[in-house]
């Protein structure tokens, strides 16, 4: 079986994966049907769009809110209805493909997808084969991504996959650099900005990330792998608490 | 304003060279010293060369090539820096070396002189130990490649005045370029964070995490990078990034700096980057950047 191309998707949720694959089929002329939410909000819905029709090629994108933990019967329900070989890429955040895909009825035929929360391009993605997936199944997935313009990533299935293993440890220094007086924040970015040719600074990317979010992520990793590496820095809890408190500010202005 | 229309560079090694040409463009007559004739050869080489292709890219004329070189001094005595106003060593990366330097120029310089460090890695204030006027002693850190990159660190050491820092950011204003503030710190800003990630990215590598193509790939596509980590440790030497990595461990006690155990076996096997035509990446033919 190959991919057709462009090649087809089928979109199931409305989270940012979602969205974007969505987005990419439309500016590629890909085909796509969409089953939830605002990425193609009217005329479908799971029970009508039989997908046992599903072209052969397609790729089955689940992208439903929160943990996979939490949407696994969805996923099941999704599986048990693809037709053997059909790729079913299921959107992650913090957990691993093989947690959950020997629950699915085909665990070869199951891709995982992570969007890494430290990337500045939502092109980006990372793909994780399980312990089951089908070697071949795993070149179409990839085929497929990239056929929409996508930069599709290969990473292991372990805590925080690629890139955010790599960008942490060294956000989390930049932060902890900050809060020892190295320098200010701006100079830090201003730093890298001009000495390295980074688009953005360390800490003007921890900021669009969210102090908030970003502590939960690294310390999400930390908890997973004891690795000092990604043990929040303290700083950010003040950061934080800044955050809120000009929130506050500008609300009552 | 500046003060110095005279500047003493020692070294001529790819950043001494580097900050003596941003130096030359900026109209300062420059002393450049070395030890040796045929180093010094080797550094008016690279200095000829990169202005010859500034002005084969357009970016500079034959005639301000020719003024530039024109202000251009070598020499292999420190004694031709006794009129100097603002000196920058860009020696070999050891604290003894640049003390000893210092208590040398200490001599020979004008009182008024400020001796700044090109140091990666080294404590300023260590390096400002070696200097019977250490409170003229600045760290000015250039981002490599120097006629190319805007950056320029400047750290106090624990005792430098205000009047040799401010000497100092007027200095690297009149270059041209823009000078951050950071403490005293090894590595500064720039080393102290880009050292460990690239050692991180060596050690993914290790661990099977990703591969060489998809560590740079992740980096470039998902955070927008200009190159990828092991592209760009292929420009800068494997040996160079151990030695710099080696510095900054033993500075910092950072076992991220520490350089993983691939860097050394490919040290070993001769696969330092472009320059030999083997690093992370084959290359067709071997060179060093700007060649």
């Amino acid at each position: 079986m190959t991919v057709t191309n462009p090649p087809s998707f089928l979109v199931i949720g409305t989270g940012a994966l979602a969205v974007r694959v969505a987005e990419r089929c439309e500016a590629e002329g890909a085909t796509l049907t969409a089953l939830a939410g605002r990425v193609r909000p009217a005329g479908f819905d799971f029970a009508t769009v039989k997908p046992r029709s599903i072209e052969a090629g397609t790729l089955v994108v689940e992208d439903g809110e929160g943990q996979v933990a939490d949407r696994l019967g969805a996923i099941v329900e999704v599986a048990c209805a693809l037709e053997p070989g059909v790729p079913l890429l299921v959107s992650m955040r913090d957990e691993l493909v093989s947690s959950f895909a020997a629950k699915l009825p085909r665990p070869q035929d199951v891709v995982g997808v992570h969007q890494s929360v430290s990337a500045t391009s939502s092109d980006y993605v990372e793909a994780i084969r399980g312990p089951f997936t089908d070697s071949d199944l795993a070149v179409r997935v990839e085929e497929g991504l990239s056929a929409i313009g996508l930069h599709p990533v290969w990473s292991p299935d372990r805590p925080g996959f690629l890139l955010d293993t790599l960008v942490m440890p060294y956000l989390n220094q930049a932060l902890q650099a900050f809060d020892e007086g190295l320098a200010t924040a701006s100079d830090i970015d201003l730093a890298v900005e001009l000495g390295l040719g980074y688009p953005t600074g360390p800490m003007a990317l921890v900021a669009r990330i969210g102090h908030t979010t970003y502590e939960t992520r690294t310390r999400s990793v930390f908890d997973a792998t004891g690795d000092v590496r990604f043990f929040p820095p303290p700083v950010l809890s003040w950061l934080e608490a800044s955050d809120s408190q000009n929130k506050e500010t500008t609300t009552n202005e | 304003m500046i003060l110095a229309e005279h500047v003493g560079v020692v070294g001529m090694g790819t950043m001494g060279a580097g900050i003596a040409i941003t130096s030359l463009l900026a109209g300062h007559d420059t002393t450049v010293v070395e030890v040796s004739e045929e180093r010094i050869s080797y550094g008016r080489q690279s200095i000829e060369a990169f202005l010859a292709g500034s002005v084969r890219r357009g970016k500079l004329t034959p005639d301000r090539r020719q003024e530039a070189l024109g202000r251009l001094t070598t020499s292999t005595a420190l004694e031709e820096l006794s009129d100097v106003g603002f000196v920058i060593e860009a020696i070999v990366e050891d604290l003894e070396a640049k003390q000893e330097l210092f208590s040398r120029l200490d001599d020979i310089c004008p009182p008024e002189a400020v001796f700044a460090s090109n140091t990666s890695t080294l404590s300023v204030t260590e390096i400002a130990a070696g200097s019977r006027r250490p409170e003229r002693v600045v760290g000015a850190h250039f981002a490599n490649p120097a006629p190319l990159m805007k950056l320029v660190e400047v750290a106090k050491g624990y005792v430098t005045n205000d009047e040799s820092h401010h000497k100092t950011v007027d200095f690297i204003k009149s270059l041209g370029k823009t000078s951050v503030a950071c403490r005293d710190t090894p590595g500064f800003i720039l080393n102290l964070l880009l050292v460990p990630f690239e050692n991180d990215c060596v050690r993914a590598l290790e661990s099977a995490r990703g591969t060489v193509g998809a560590i740079d790939i992740a980096v470039t596509k998902g955070l927008g990078y200009p190159m990828g980590p092991f592209t760009l440790l292929d420009i800068v030497g494997l040996d160079v990034h151990h030695a710099v990595s080696m510095s900054l461990y033993e500075q910092t006690g950072n076992p991220r700096a520490a350089p993983p155990p691939l860097v050394r076996r490919m040290i070993a096997a001769g696969h330092l980057g472009r320059k030999t035509g083997r690093g992370f990446y084959k290359y067709e033919e071997a060179g060093v950047f700007g060649q």
